[in-house]
Order: C-alpha cells, then sequence, then structure tokens
C-alpha cells in the first residue's frame, strides 16, 4: 500500500511540475522511476529464490499462481479422463460396432444394439450435467484451496516474519558467542521453532556446538563434564534443523553438512551410553547408511585381504600367483581365528525412553527425513531403522503424545507407499504449528 | 487439528492396506509398527483392513511378523495383540514357543476386563488347535474363572467349544473351571459343535451329576435359557451385532443348545427322581 501511495504521489508531482520546472520533474520522475525499478528488481530477486529472506505476499501470491497452468491442465486432462459423456459415446459406440458387426459368439442380436444405443442417447444429457457439475466442482477446488493458502499465509505472515528474524538472530549467536548459557538460550529456542527457509548456517551452528562438547576417541564418543545438557540440545538441533533442510529439498547443503559430519565421526562411532545417542545415531545412519559395514568379509579372497592388511603385512608376496599355498592357509586361518568383524554403529530404539519434548522432536524429524530424504535419494522404502522407531514408539504404554503417533504412523504411511499430496500442506501446518 | 491429521493419516493408511492385492511381504515391518496400535487403540476399520491384507497375501506373513513382534514389545502389547493372530495359520512357524511367549505375557499382566477378554480369546482358540493344546500352560486356564464378556466376533469362543478342548479342560478336574468354560462357549453368537454333543453328555452326566452339583447345573440352566431367549428373539436381531451370522448355523444353534438344556434337565431330573426314591418318606 505504501509502495503503490509512492508511486502515485510520483505521478500526481510530475504531472503537476509538467511544463513548468522541468528540471525538478526530471527529478522525480527518475527517483519514481529508480524505486519503481528496485522494487520489480526486488520481487523478482524473491520469485526466483524462495530462501530469499522477507518475503512478502507479492512474492508468494505470483509463485502460487505459477503452478496454475498446471494446474488447470491436470484437471482438464482428470475431467476427460473421468468424464461421463465420454464413457457413453465410447459405450454408444461400442453398441453400433457390435449393431453392425456381430461377433460370433455374441448372443446379443441386433434390436438389443438399437435399444441399447437409444437408452444412451436418451442417458446423454443427464451425463452432460453431471460432467457440468464435476468440472465445476473440479475448477472450484484448487482455487478454493488456493484462496485458503493465501489467507493462512496473510494470517500467518507476522508469525512468519518474527520467525525468519529468530532464526538469523540464533544463527548470528550461535556464529559469535562463545558464552556457553546464551548458546544453550539460542538452541532451546531453536529446538521449539521450525524454520520454513532454514539455511545451513544454524544445522553448522548446532554441529559446532556439539564438537565443542565432545571428545572422539578411537570411534568411543565421550562428552566433556559439564556440557552435558548443551551437547544433548546441540544434538537435537542438529537433527531438527537437518531435517527442515531435508523438507527444503536442499541438496547442496544437506552434502555440506554430511561433509562436516563424516569429517568429524568416522564409520566406526561408538554412542553408547550417551544421552543423545538417538539423534546423533539418527543423523549418523542416514549419512552412513549408504556405506556397507565395512570390514566384514564376504569371501575368502576379502578375507584373505584383511589378514594380510592387518595382521601380515609383509607377506605380500602371496599376492603374486594369486593363491596362498597349504601352510599359508593355516596361518591366515590362525589370523582370522581371532579376528572379529568391526560393525558400523546403528541407532537400537529398545532401551530408548526419552522425555516427551525430545520424543516429539525426533519423531518429527524422523518424519521428514522418511518423507523427504530417502524419497530424494530415490528410496521408496523407509529404512527399517526408522520403521524400529514408529514400532517402538506406537508400542510404549502408555502411547505417546498424538503428535509423535502422527509422525510414526506417517513414517509406516510413507513406507506403504500412500499419497501424501492431498493433505500436504495441512499435514505441514501440523507439524510446524 | 492433531487428531484431525491423525484421522487423516490413518485413512490414508487404511485405503492403502485396502487396495493391496497380492503378497505383501516387503511391507512386514510396516504391518508390525501398525499391528499393536491398532489393536489398542481399537481402530476396527483399519484393523480388518490389515489383517485382510495379511490373509490376502497368504499365512506365511504370520511368521515374519509374530517372532519378531513377540520378542520386541511388552508383555502388554503380546496380550493385546495376540487375538489377531491366526494361531490355527499352519504356515505360522514355531507356534508352540510363541504359545509359551504369549503365555508368559499373559502371566505378567494385571488383570483387567479388556487384558481378560484377550486372554481367554486366544486361549480358547489356541486351544482349538489340538497340536497346541498340550503347550498351554495349565495356570493360564485359571483366567476362564474370570468369566470375561466375550464380544459377538469372537474366534476364541467359536474355535474352542470343540470335543478335544472340552475333554481337555474336563482332565483338570476343576469344576469351577470346567463351569466357566461352559458359560463362555455356551453363547448365542456361536453354534456348539455338533461332533462335541457326546463328549458334552458325558461331563454333563459324570462331571454334572450328583446332588452337590445341582448349584452348578441350575447355573448351567438358567445360562441356557438366556442363550434360547436370545435365539428366540430371532435372527435378523442377532445379525444386528453380528452381521455374518448365518440362517443355517441359527437354527443349529438353537438345535444344539436345546438338545443340552435336555440333557441337563434330565439329569437334574435324575438326581431328583433318585432323591425321592431314597427318602424315607
Amino acid at each position: 500500500m505504501l509502495r503503490a501511495a509512492l508511486l502515485l504521489r510520483g505521478c500526481v508531482l510530475s504531472r503537476y511540475l509538467l511544463g513548468t520546472h522541468p528540471t525538478i520533474l526530471s527529478v522525480v520522475i527518475s527517483t519514481t522511476s529508480f524505486a519503481a525499478i528496485s522494487y520489480l528488481y526486488t520481487i523478482i530477486v524473491w520469485v526466483v529464490f524462495p530462501i530469499w529472506s522477507h518475503q512478502t505476499p507479492c512474492v508468494y501470491n505470483p509463485r502460487r499462481l505459477a503452478h496454475i497452468p498446471g494446474l488447470v491442465h491436470s484437471v482438464f486432462s482428470a475431467s476427460v479422463e473421468t468424464s461421463a459423456c465420454r464413457r457413453l459415446l465410447s459405450a454408444v459406440l461400442d453398441a453400433w460396432e457390435e449393431d453392425h458387426h456381430p461377433d460370433e459368439s455374441s448372443t446379443t442380436g441386433r434390436p438389443w444394439g438399437v435399444v441399447a444405443t437409444l437408452s444412451y442417447i436418451l442417458l446423454l444429457p443427464f451425463s452432460l450435467l453431471a460432467d457440468a457439475g464435476r468440472l465445476s466442482i473440479t475448477i472450484a477446488s484448487p482455487f478454493i484451496i488456493f484462496a485458503r493458502g493465501s489467507f493462512f499465509r496473510l494470517w500467518l505472515g507476522s508469525e512468519h516474519r518474527t520467525a525468519m528474524l529468530d532464526l538469523h538472530c540464533i544463527s548470528w549467536t550461535l556464529r559469535t558467542s562463545q558464552d556457553l548459557p546464551t548458546r544453550l538460550s539460542a538452541l532451546n529456542y531453536l529446538k521449539t521453532i521450525t524454520p520454513a527457509h532454514p539455511d545451513t548456517s544454524t544445522v553448522v551452528g548446532s554441529f559446532d556446538t556439539l564438537i565443542g562438547c565432545i571428545k572422539v576417541t578411537d570411534g568411543k564418543v565421550t562428552v566433556v563434564q559439564g556440557l552435558e545438557q548443551l551437547a544433548l540440545v546441540s544434538a537435537l538441533c542438529c537433527l531438527h534443523t537437518f531435517s527442515c533442510l531435508t523438507v527444503m529439498g536442499m541438496v547442496v547443503s544437506v552434502e555440506d553438512v554430511r561433509q562436516r559430519y563424516t569429517r568429524a565421526f568416522p564409520s566406526e562411532v561408538n554412542f553408547n551410553g550417551l544421552q543423545f545417542s538417538a539423534a546423533l545415531g539418527a543423523i549418523h545412519t542416514v549419512f552412513y547408511q549408504t556405506n556397507k559395514v565395512r570390514g566384514v568379509p564376504t569371501n575368502m579372497s576379502q578375507m584373505t585381504l584383511v589378514t594380510w592388511q592387518a595382521q601380515l603385512p609383509l607377506r605380500d608376496h602371496w599376492w603374486e600367483d594369486g593363491k596362498p599355498s597349504s601352510d599359508e592357509r593355516v596361518i591366515i586361518a590362525d589370523a582370522l581365528s581371532g579376528w572379529v568383524p568391526r560393525k558400523a554403529w546403528r541407532v537400537q530404539w529398545g532401551d530408548y525412553k526419552p522425555s516427551s519434548g525430545e520424543h516429539v522432536i525426533v519423531a518429527r524429524a524422523l518424519a521428514k527425513l522418511a518423507r523427504f530424504e530417502y524419497r530424494r535419494r530415490g528410496q521408496w522404502k523407509v529404512p527399517r531403522w526408522l520403521l524400529r522407531f514408529a514400532f517402538h514408539s506406537l508400542s510404549q504404554y502408555p502411547l505417546p503424545l498424538t503428535s509423535i503417533i502422527v509422525d510414526c504412523l506417517s513414517i509406516i504411511a510413507v513406507d506403504l507407499g500412500c499419497d501424501f499430496s492431498n493433505i500436504a500442506s495441512s499435514y505441514e501446518r501440523c507439524v510446524y504449528s | 487439528m492433531v487428531s484431525v491429521q491423525l484421522d487423516e493419516v490413518s485413512r490414508l493408511i487404511t485405503q492403502k492396506l485396502k487396495t493391496i492385492i497380492g503378497p505383501c511381504t516387503r511391507m512386514t515391518k510396516a504391518i508390525s509398527a501398525l499391528l499393536p496400535y491398532a489393536a489398542r487403540q481399537e481402530r476396527h476399520v483399519m484393523l480388518d483392513a490389515l489383517l485382510d491384507a495379511v490373509r490376502t497375501s497368504g499365512g506365511s506373513i504370520w511368521s515374519c511378523i509374530v517372532p519378531a513382534l513377540f520378542s520386541e514389545t511388552s508383555p502388554l502389547t503380546i496380550v493385546l495383540v495376540s487375538p489377531y493372530v491366526d494361531w490355527d495359520e499352519p504356515l505360522l512357524a514355531d507356534r508352540g514357543s510363541l504359545v509359551s511367549l504369549w503365555a508368559t505375557a499373559a502371566s505378567a499382566v494385571p488383570h483387567t476386563e479388556e487384558i481378560g477378554r484377550n486372554v481367554v480369546d486366544v486361549l480358547l482358540h489356541v486351544s482349538g488347535t489340538s497340536f497346541l493344546l498340550s503347550r498351554i500352560p495349565v495356570g493360564i486356564w485359571a483366567w476362564l474363572g474370570k468369566r470375561p464378556s466375550l464380544p459377538p466376533t469372537c474366534r476364541g469362543r467359536a474355535m474352542g467349544g470343540c470335543e478335544s478342548v472340552i475333554r481337555h479342560v474336563r482332565t483338570l478336574g476343576d469344576i469351577k473351571i470346567l463351569k466357566s468354560y461352559l458359560l463362555l462357549v455356551w453363547s448365542q453368537w456361536d453354534t456348539p459343535w455338533p461332533s462335541a454333543f457326546p463328549e458334552t453328555c458325558a461331563m454333563i452326566t459324570q462331571d454334572f451329576g450328583g446332588e452337590e452339583m445341582r448349584g452348578h447345573r441350575q447355573d448351567l440352566i438358567k445360562h441356557l435359557d438366556r442363550v434360547l431367549e436370545q435365539l428366540d428373539r430371532g435372527l435378523r436381531y442377532l445379525q444386528k451385532q453380528k452381521p455374518r451370522l448365518s440362517s443355517y448355523f441359527f437354527q443349529q444353534a438353537k438345535e444344539e443348545y436345546r438338545k443340552i438344556r435336555e440333557v441337563l434337565l434330565e439329569v437334574d431330573r435324575g438326581v431328583v427322581g433318585i432323591q425321592t426314591r431314597t427318602s424315607p418318606d
């Protein structure tokens, strides 16, 4: 409104100065044009880059309108597919064809074909009416959904802007503040909000805080004394913000976080005994899931290789002819008898008894991972560890909070291959609220 | 808002389950996770869709679901889920161990009406499978004494009325358990097994004969009167609560229960006659 008023004022002033003060007129026109062009440019940038802060109705409504052509196309194609008139027409054609080219095996004769055709013609007005009604409803419903979405956007606009500012503030605090209570407060607040447009900095901030609280020695993770609470909250924030990144499909950011994580934690890490083993274990499993369990030989060749690498480094002449001798086989067997394969750490839910607040955050994050991260990778089945979480949560007595049940059921629904597109918007609202 | 979402997601899952045709072996984990929730929350539509999907894909899928479920969940969950397991499914592997696990779980949970109903349902269901009858611990039969009200559709009651089970319960030697068993099994919702009639007659004359059993006999006769009264209300009346009740079984139930009642009355009259003959008057 303000920008429109300024533009209007510029136009009126230009009209007033026209022919009397050419110099002032040129200044007014230049200033107004510059402001208008700048504003248009900003809108274009906002439309092109959705993650840009300070999104306004002028931006996201055109972005939503951009979906309309595709929507209209799908509406019409679906309507044509399910059209009663079309079905009637095809039935008439079939009857006509049968009437003129009766099949030998068919028992229906010519009179029945004629009667059927006449019946179909009588049904035509009703089919037209049915199609008209269905088409009206189909056309109206997307616009109703669009209007409802816009209303919610406007309604939640201030809340959304506040959340964005909060996110910037938290990100800045995590980057600059060395004061532990301040960081703890910022992280405690971060886990209560769901950023609609998260960036890597919040994940990295949480992750750096976590790294500052722990030590990794020979794959065993220990928490620095006195920093247990900060470690727990930062691990939860890591999972929470990372899952938000996956919702937005920010592949580059996710990859950036993954690289940071794999640099900090080896595959064969052990989180046992940690208060935040579930949260961090979930991230660990997501990042290391594609890697096979290292060190488990699957055939003799690998077994001998492992032996050679681990136990007998000087006997590399074994590999000159590709076969160890019988004596050497005995040595290999002896070496393997004391060899214990190392397994990558996997998150376990058997003894997982979190507080309700932590459970809500973990369940929400895991539901997002199931819905978005694994789909992005092209995996249509949910990994077992996620289903085990749903199983564990839904088997608890008493049952957990309803929001946790919703998240667990959504994990199961994703695994079953349910289509979330119809309830996606409302589900997101539910999850984010 | 969240409860609306819960209904939405539940509806989606139910719809998806209804569309499953053929083997769903790749969905065993999802079904395992869903079964305890659907059973505990009594989401019947979802549960029916789930069980239909499992049965459609063949009974072998129970072998993937049940052992994992029993080994990983709490005793309470095992007790609540057990009535939905197809215990008579031959493809369900290692059923004997599963019965032991179930019995252990049942002995570890506190008694409530709902738990009692579930335990008795499974007990009767399992006992209906002769192979499993010997695997049931003796102590678990005491649950019959709680006499929970079983629902109209109850697989346990339908299967637990067979001859072998009657014989087994008689061998326990506890008249109260035997009476509770009969009071649970004789119901307007299920037909007594015609093949079990001779065993039933033997039981009535041998176990419920004699003056000291008069009270028990009277209880059984009153119970049968109530059952017959319900049956006299007609098939349509009963079908309101159990739509699958067929007219054939309805008629058969009437006949069988009348025959059993007659036997009870005869035994009762016989005792009275003997008493009359032996009295000094």
